[in-house]
């Protein structure tokens, strides 16, 4: 045995090294990326994870992050006592090999060597959802018409004003968008934009829109086209058996993009705003919604979570 | 119609002595060792699908396994054969029986689609690229029919393989981008891409999550909703679900069905889809969020999981040993990360360590089989040489099954014992291939001619040199013309009335065929 090997082995090495029958070499204590890397990315990190946060972390303590090499060193003890006693309880309800523990002890009992310390690079980061908020929607009736109002921290964030009739046909009469609950840019239609019918897959009208916006206000008029594609749901979760997709086409681009159910409830929205970006809304759940007639989703008195987003990156 | 012959000519014509055998000329101390002859036949079946070629053979010595495995790095047939190698755990080239209306295709379109995710590794290896390039180029190869397939620009020449992109907005991730890896690996309504995500797990990471022994209370049914619940609350369902869900978040934009109803929906990426999927599920890999397919394929080449799994499938597969008892497993990884995760360099590597070398035989797969059979017989391979003569047998599942292990998941596996239905298999093989490699050969000027002899009216003398040169292309044997083997192969020869066919026949059915 070499000299450093020696030295190595005599300071090193804690208790858990004395245990063993003899001094452990390089190859048999492994380093970050042999050993612990691959166990904590396997086994920890999914939970323990000081790049999660909320939920994400199912359940584990904040702080408690093991996916670097920091994160293991320092808390070592803690994994030693819950991934590595005779009675484990991390993960939960087991699924770890008895070699890969006993590969982790060994690392351990060897000071947790580095080696080549390496980290997951960071995410790159393109869609924009690091912007996304918690929103809350609801329906109110406003002057004979039906508006969706999106509200982030109980400030008003998206409002889409609606013209539904009972058999089920509906139009988007106009939007407005805000920050700190002044409008920052918002658009009325005449007539609405067609926007559903059961009973036809392509609705045309010729509208007239009119924008407002901090930079001035403006009129034009635009050919609308609205399509339906069927089972074009974006998330099965969230909707019924069969589902669909309607896509308001202004000048041969994509203006509005709706997600129904079913049922014809709304599970999704996204609107290109007139600066070009997207705002896009996910509702996440449809159970007040439930016991709907055949009639367009949005009715007086529904609320519901929704998620959202504005970026230029989409689609 | 032909005369057949008894079933038991060809062991009377053959023998039973075509294994490989250990020179114990050479032989160490501890293990024996392959000779020259049969070490490069194996080199070159495991690095190039085909055996070498007569000369090689005929003059092989102690330094014809170097030359054989230093050639390899720049044959072409290499990336071949790492894309053969990869389908073992991918299953992407042979799989149209689970999609029905994938059969109504033209086969050349079938080839395309099976071929896509494998074409990609191919050229990866064959141009000296990082093998993570797998997961993170920015491009992906496409043949015309593929291109035509998936509405995407075809950039190459007579319908070769050439890196093109998608252009329907999905990022650009390599093998994770593919359409075909997404139609092979399908996702249904209510698994929202978890069983993908877990492929990739066991595939590219070697960390299945179907592995974990998880205590489990297994008596409880539960609805759809509330699974989605246990899956985040429940401590046996939150083992695997707080990593595979978020994994299998970064996979939302591509169609979510358990068979795509038709090749529309199974093209289609959405990148509405994957933002919605995103905003719902909130994609991380192990507990690093990323937004994108882009992130998802950069965590998975820069885990070190990754160059260990990439390590540990090349050895197994080309030696069929296990990577855990490998003495310089460690050694192996280390130097794959630090060559610039050169796959050429990583098999070559294997080829050289003695768990290669020790078996006295090993046994071909059936895709390692067929392609060394079309090599032998001279069979034209197609146009974009990614399949040879023999691919339908690859493609179609019932005959495939005949001749790996009896299911459809290991069937592409090295077998794990000889089985009677493998002689039936190159009995059947042989009757397809046999009589389109003879006409081909008769075509063949006489003295370019491969399989037969160059005269139309061959002396016994020429019969035989040409019998004995059949044992060295077919079996990487020498054999004397006035052997023992040649007169049992000559004598079918003139009892079949001087049928080559037979005699080709009889070479391709032995057992030994397979054994190498």
């Amino acid at each position: 045995m070499s000299g450093l090997l020696w030295f190595s082995w005599l300071f090193g090495c804690d208790g858990a090294a004395a245990d063993t029958a003899g001094p452990v070499s390089a190859e048999a204590c492994g380093d970050w990326q042999s050993v612990g890397q691959p166990f904590a990315l396997s086994y920890c990190a999914s939970c323990h994870s000081g790049r999660l946060s909320g939920s994400a972390r199912y359940g584990a303590p904040a702080g408690i992050d093991l996916e670097t090499l920091a994160g293991m060193r320092t808390h070592r003890a803690r994994v030693e006592a819950r991934a590595l006693s005779a009675a484990p309880d991390m993960p939960p309800q087991g699924g770890v090999r008895d070699d890969e523990r006993e590969a982790l002890r060994r690392w351990y009992a060897c000071a947790a060597p580095a080696g080549e310390d390496a980290a997951l690079p960071p995410a790159e980061g393109v869609s924009g959802l690091d912007g996304a908020v918690d929103l809350i929607a609801s329906v109110i009736e406003e002057d004979g018409g039906l508006v969706l109002g999106i509200e982030s921290t109980r400030s008003v964030w998206l409002s889409q004003r609606f013209e539904v009739h009972a058999s089920g046909v509906a139009s988007l009469l106009g939007w407005a968008r805000y920050v700190d609950d002044e409008v920052v840019e918002s658009a009325e239609y005449e007539p609405g934009v067609p926007l559903y019918d059961p009973d036809s897959t392509e609705l045309t009208a010729t509208v007239t829109t009119t924008f407002v916006s901090p930079t001035g206000e403006g009129e034009r008029t635009d050919a609308w086209v609205s399509a339906r594609a069927l089972e074009a749901n974006p998330d099965p979760r969230f909707t019924d058996q069969t589902s669909q997709q309607v896509t308001a086409v202004r000048d041969g681009e994509p203006e509005l993009h709706l997600w129904l159910s079913e049922v014809d409830m709304v599970v999704a929205l996204a609107q290109r705003e007139e600066a070009g970006a997207w705002a896009a809304v996910i509702f996440q759940t449809r159970d007040e919604l439930r016991g709907a007639d055949e009639a367009f989703p949005i009715e007086a008195g529904g609320s519901w979570k929704a998620r959202g987003f504005i970026t230029a990156e989409l689609p | 119609m032909r005369k057949r012959r008894p079933f038991w000519a060809l062991f009377l014509a053959v023998g039973c002595d075509g294994v490989p055998q250990a020179d114990s000329d050479e032989a160490e101390a501890t293990a024996p060792r392959l000779d020259h002859r049969a070490a490069a036949s194996r080199a070159s079946l495991d690095l190039l699908g085909h055996r070498p070629s007569a000369d090689t053979l005929r003059e092989a010595d102690a330094s014809t396994l170097s030359a054989v495995i230093d050639a390899a790095s720049d044959d072409p047939d290499l990336g071949r054969r790492a894309a053969w190698l990869w389908n073992r755990s991918l299953h992407t080239a042979a799989w149209r029986d689970d999609l029905a209306w994938l059969a109504d295709l033209p086969l050349a379109d079938q080839r395309a689609i099976a071929w896509e995710p494998l074409a990609g590794i191919m050229a990866i290896v064959n141009e000296d690229r990082p093998f993570t390039d797998v997961l993170t180029a920015a491009q992906w190869p496409a043949n015309d029919r593929l291109a035509a397939l998936w509405d995407i620009p075809y950039t190459g020449l007579g319908g070769d393989w050439a890196w093109t992109r998608y252009n329907d907005g999905r990022p650009l991730a390599g093998i994770l981008s593919t359409s075909a890896l997404w139609l092979r690996h399908s996702a249904d309504q209510t698994n929202f891409h978890r069983r993908r995500a877990n492929m990739l797990a066991r595939v590219f990471l070697c960390a299945d999550f179907f592995d974990r022994d998880v205590q489990f209370e297994a008596d409880s049914v539960l609805g759809v909703g509330e699974v989605e619940v246990a899956v985040r609350e429940t401590p046996a369902c939150v083992n695997c679900h707080s990593a595979l869900d978020p994994m299998a978040g970064f996979l939302a934009g591509f169609a979510e069905r358990s068979e795509p109803t038709d090749l529309e929906q199974g093209k289609r990426y959405s990148p509405w889809l994957a933002a919605y999927g995103a905003a719902v599920s909130n994609p991380s890999y192990f507990g690093h969020p990323g937004e994108s397919l882009v992130d998802l394929g950069a965590f998975m080449a820069a885990d070190p999981r990754f160059a260990r799994c990439v390590v540990r499938r090349t050895y197994e597969g080309l030696t069929s040993a296990s990577f855990d008892a490998e003495p310089t497993r460690d050694t192996m990884v280390r130097e794959f990360v630090d060559g610039g995760y050169r796959w050429d360099q990583l098999a070559t590597a294997v080829i050289r360590t003695d768990a290669w070398a020790l078996p006295a035989f090993k046994r071909l797969p059936t895709d390692q089989y067929l392609l060394a059979t079309s090599h032998v017989l001279a069979l034209p391979e197609s146009m974009t040489g990614a399949w040879s003569g023999l691919d339908e047998p690859l493609l179609d599942g019932p005959l495939r099954v005949l001749g790996g292990d009896p299911d459809d998941v290991s069937v592409l596996e090295a077998a794990s014992a000889t089985a009677p239905a493998h002689l039936l298999y190159s009995h059947w093989v042989a009757e397809l291939a046999v009589p389109e490699a003879v006409a081909l050969d008769e075509a063949r000027a006489p003295a370019e001619r491969l399989l037969l002899p160059a005269s139309d009216d061959p002396t016994e003398d020429e019969v035989r040199s040409q019998l004995a040169a059949l044992f060295l292309r077919l079996d990487s044997r020498v054999v004397q013309p006035d052997g023992a083997e040649v007169d049992g192969l000559y004598a079918l020869w003139t009892a079949s009335g001087e049928s080559w066919e037979e005699v080709l026949e009889a070479l391709l059915r032995h057992p030994a065929g397979r054994l190498y």
